[in-house]
């Protein structure tokens, strides 16, 4: 009895450490129910000019989605063209680009806390990277002049604006080294080809990579490597058809932990849409929207798979990161509310519901 | 509850006078004041012969006068002639009747199409009312008379010009709030066998009016920026008395507008882009006179260049009119006609319509009846035969019953067909849109005083063209939608010596199948006007109230345009010297400081000023 509690004091001290180190990376307040638990939110883009963007929130417990978060606790339209939702520190930054501003609120009540406009022109996503400072990316507003703008979150400030590749889209933490953030480098109105590499500490740049052309989204799996889809670069013709032989395929890179590219897969065709990521939160899984469909391949694998898991045309997809579902985000035209559909593992679709205008992505609340 | 409640008080305002109320348009009607007149030209006929079994309305003189220093635009939007659906001052403005849309109104001037092939839409802001003599209303489908695009109503623009006036000068300046300047000039001379008239406008303004942006936190008030806008014009119209029988006359209309186009409110950042309308316009018409009738053929060249941001779009119509109307007895007249109308879009897609129509005009003891027919040829393509028969009927010295039915279409434009450019493209499959449109009313007159109409209609559109985002993100047109409006139109007006009246009110539903209202289509439309005349002095006050709007197709409350009222007052001093006649006007406009938006994103000013003089010198001719 005696030696079996002595042994214990060694295995409690490692529960102690653990509990310690877990302490350590939860920065915010602890949460009331498990991150994630309650439900994600839904961007809806909204049409370009027409001023109708919106928030929807899915409520799990309830089973159903209430439209228009924004707009009911504040009593005024969101703006014109969201892009992404953020949570960080208790509160959610709304971006929305063709306003040019971050709508800031209280995570919990949605009420408005502030607008961030001055310094911002073209914003696509925000990243929380520290205490009191956020990233967001911004096209600039050309389209083509992108850069991430560094904003103090206590002052709503942009403080400096860090020049990157054009359409700096998607923007991720580092696994490994959380000091760093990736950028994805979409092209905007123009073209690129590459991933940057920010240091949070600095805010200078701390590198780049090169992938396919107009890499738009990245992810990292559960070995550390990192994965980055490209959607391609559209060449027109005259007649403003698709000249193929000038324009460029998708594409899917992978890169080992030491950014070493491991190999490069192309997609069989040029598509308007190109193609984007999302993966499941441990990262063994990668889902890929391609042309009309949606593919999942193990992060073990080295080809692309060629068999629909979801076939059906998604405007974007997104990971509800608590149960592992799929959502798959359909904007039927942009003057009409779009819908979402939840996809278990297999593919099974669970069930639909009718959202805001242009749904173009969903996010869980985490702090 | 206020709205409803002003609405509800307009609504059996317009109600109570309507049932106690004559024609109006009688009233008004040119061809009546052909009568008062010695020698009169008007060039096209059959578009007030014609026009009877609808509901019309038309500009009365002291409204022109008093809109003179603005567009027929802020003219209809000011004195409540329908629905206007806008992007606020100086911004593209078109009219919406019955529940259709802009490309759904034939838009007249001197009896030619102005509406551009290119988009089937004609901006009013770009009609200056000192270009035009006249100006009415007519709702309801008649594809048969005025050709494609008459599905949901029609305004006219005409000129008028009298014989043996002598020289006539006249000399407008109008300023107000926003830098807001109009100045205005024309001379004409008026002689015995000849008439020649020039007209000159132009008009800034800087419109930096301050609004509520409620689209950041803490909620602000902000200048509107880059929406500023210049025009300018000039008309020169020509008539010749060739003999007894015969009239020749030519107009030439050349317009320059530069506007800068504002972003939206809920972009927080100031708008780039420009748009520059130039345009060119010239007809010339013969009227011949013989015993049983007379003969009318006119032609006329259009030439349209729309630069926006550099992005440069011309067109170029050639429309032609060769008609014929006999009066074959008392009771019987039969007009008959072709049009020829080439088209071209950058000189490379161009095409032909011929179109025939005929109308026969039966009018006996009480009862007026006129039957008529259109068929076009689009190229090789068909439009749809078109049919219309309208009656009118004098029941009793007070009560007039009305009625009418017709087939209309509409030819998709060249952009609908044929744009193309990465973000849009168009599509070369559509089908032309096909409409039945039904309508009956009555018009009364229990006094001389009052007069008054109703109607009641109804209009389906099949296969209406509709440009949507796909989800590629590209925007493309597609015959996608059954639209079923229908509702109710009613005005009167009471005068009694000094004083003048007029109240009007409108109900439209107007959905698609989804069985949601359209967008920007507001059931409820209700407006007052009242004006005191007195030695030369007037005062004018108008109220007009838009019910609720819609901004998107499932609508969402939270994105719609609350109903708003805007009210008007209007000054004015008419001093008659002996050969001079000197016109002062004042006006406030939007008195109540109401905060409110043309459309999503698109603030109207709050409570702003003008001021004008008008000089008219008038030398007669010597006997």
């Amino acid at each position: 009895m005696k030696t079996n509690l002595l042994k214990l004091v060694p295995k409690l001290f490692v529960i102690w450490m653990l509990g310690v180190a877990l302490q350590a990376c939860d920065n915010g307040p602890d949460p009331v129910v498990p991150v994630g638990t309650e439900g994600f939110y839904i961007v809806n883009e909204g049409a370009f000019k027409g001023s109708n963007a919106s928030i929807s929130f899915y409520d799990r417990n309830a089973d159903k989605v209430i439209n228009d978060i924004f707009t009911a606790k504040n009593g005024r339209p969101l703006g014109d063209q969201a892009q992404s939702i953020a949570f960080f520190e208790n509160k959610a930054y709304i971006v929305v680009q063709n306003s040019s501003k971050i709508e800031v609120i209280d995570g919990t009540d949605y009420a408005s806390l502030q607008t961030i406009s001055t310094g911002l022109e073209s914003p696509r996503y925000f990243l929380g990277v520290a205490q009191g400072k956020g990233y967001v990316t911004d096209w600039g507003a050309d389209g083509i002049t992108g850069s991430v703008k560094v904003i103090n979150l206590e002052t709503g400030v942009v403080t400096k604006s860090i020049k990157t590749g054009q359409g700096p889209n998607k923007i991720i933490k580092g696994i490994q080294d959380p000091g760093k953030v990736y950028v994805a480098n979409s092209g905007g109105y123009g073209k690129d080809n590459k991933v940057t590499i920010i240091n949070v500490n600095t805010d200078e740049i701390a590198g780049t990579i090169t992938t396919g052309d107009n890499p738009n989204s990245l992810k990292f799996d559960s070995n550390g490597n990192l994965w980055v889809a490209s959607s391609g670069f559209l060449v027109y013709n005259d007649d403003f058809t698709i000249d193929e032989k000038n324009s460029t395929k998708p594409t899917l890179s992978k890169f080992n932990s030491t950014l070493g590219e491991v190999f490069r897969l192309t997609f069989p065709n040029v598509t308007y849409l190109g193609a984007t990521l999302e993966s499941n939160p441990v990262g063994d899984q990668l889902y890929i929207n391609y042309d009309g469909a949606v593919y999942k391949m193990a992060a073990t694998a080295t080809t692309l798979p060629t068999t629909p898991f979801i076939n059906k045309m998604f405007y974007a997809i997104g990971m509800d990161t608590f149960t592992q579902h799929l959502v798959g985000c359909e904007a039927p035209s942009f003057s009409s509310p779009g819908k979402i559909y939840i996809y278990d593992e297999n593919g099974t679709q669970l069930k639909s519901m009718e959202v805001g205008i242009a749904p173009n992505g969903i996010t869980i609340k985490g702090f | 509850m206020l709205k409803s409640l002003v609405t509800v008080v307009f609504g059996v305002l317009g109600i109570i006078l309507s049932f106690r109320g004559q024609a109006q348009n009688e009233q008004n009607d040119p061809t009546d004041s052909l009568t008062h007149l010695d020698e009169v030209v008007i060039t096209n006929t059959r578009l007030q012969a014609y026009a009877m079994g609808h509901y019309m309305q038309c500009v009365d003189t002291m409204t022109s006068q008093l809109a003179v220093a603005t567009n027929a635009a802020e003219l209809l939007r000011k004195f409540g002639y329908g629905h206007i659906r806008s992007y606020g001052v100086g911004g593209v403005t078109t009219p919406s009747f019955r529940g259709t849309g802009a490309s759904h109104t034939a838009v007249l001037w001197n009896g030619i199409n102005i509406i551009s092939p290119l988009n089937g839409q004609s901006d009013l802001s770009l009609l200056p009312v000192n270009f035009i003599d006249d100006i009415q209303l007519q709702s309801g489908g008649s594809a048969t008379l005025y050709g494609s695009g008459a599905i949901g109503g029609t305004i006219q623009f005409n000129n008028k010009a009298r014989f043996g006036q002598g020289l006539d000068l006249s000399l407008t300046g109008n300023v107000g709030s926003f830098e807001t300047f109009f100045h205005g000039l024309s001379a004409g001379w008026s002689g015995k066998r000849w008439i020649s008239s020039t007209r000159v406008f132009k008009t800034t303004a800087e419109n930096n009016f301050l609004y509520t942006n409620k689209y950041v936190f803490p909620v602000r008030r902000e200048v509107r920026q880059h929406n500023a806008y210049e025009q300018q014009g000039l008309l020169q119209q020509n008539y010749f008395q060739v003999n007894k029988r015969q009239l020749l006359s030519l107009r030439f209309w050349v317009q320059d507008n530069h506007v800068e186009i504002p972003e939206p409110i809920t972009v927080l950042r100031d708008g780039t882009d420009i748009q520059r309308d130039k345009f060119f316009r010239s007809m010339i018409g013969w009227n011949y006179d013989y015993n049983k009738g007379h003969v009318f053929i006119q032609s006329a060249h259009v030439n349209h260049a729309l630069d926006f941001s550099g992005s440069v779009s011309t067109f170029n119509s050639f429309i032609n009119v060769a008609e014929n109307t006999l009066n074959i007895n008392d009771h019987l007249e039969w007009t008959s006609g072709v049009n020829y109308t080439f088209e071209a879009w950058k000189g490379v897609t161009q095409r032909n319509r011929t179109a025939l129509y005929s109308a026969v005009k039966h009018e006996k003891g009480k009862l007026l009846n006129v039957l008529s027919a259109r068929q076009e040829f689009v190229n090789n393509w068909l439009s749809p035969f078109s049919p219309s028969l309208a009656v009118e009927y004098r029941a009793h010295r007070v009560i007039s019953l009305f009625g009418n039915i017709s087939r209309n279409y509409r030819i998709p434009t060249f952009n609908d067909l044929y744009w193309n450019d990465a973000g849009a493209k168009g599509n070369p499959d559509l089908r032309m849109e096909r409409s039945w449109s039904e309508e009956a009313g009555l018009r009364l007159s229990l006094l001389k005083s009052l007069t008054g109409q109703l109607a009641v209609f109804s209009n389906q559109v099949d296969d209406m063209i509709y440009w949507r985002q796909t989800e590629q993100a590209i925007w493309s047109p597609r015959n996608v939608e059954k639209v079923w409006s229908r509702g109710i139109e009613t005005n009167g007006t009471f005068k009694k010596s000094i004083f003048e009246l007029t109240g009007r009110y409108s109900y439209t539903r107007s959905t698609p199948q989804s069985g949601k209202q359209l967008v920007y289509t507001p059931r409820h439309e209700s407006g007052v006007t009242a004006r005191v005349t007195w030695r030369g002095w007037s005062l004018s006050f108008t109220n007009n109230y838009t019910g609720r709007q819609y901004t998107e197709d499932s609508n969402n409350e939270y994105y719609a345009l609350r109903g708003y009222n805007l009210a008007n007052i209007w000054l004015s001093k008419n001093i008659d010297l002996n050969k001079m006649t000197i016109l002062v006007t004042t006006e406030a406009n939007n008195i109540f400081d109401e905060q409110v938006s043309a459309r999503i994103g698109y603030p109207l000013p709050g409570i702003n000023f003008k001021a004008g003089i008008t000089i008219r010198f008038n030398k007669p001719i010597q006997q």
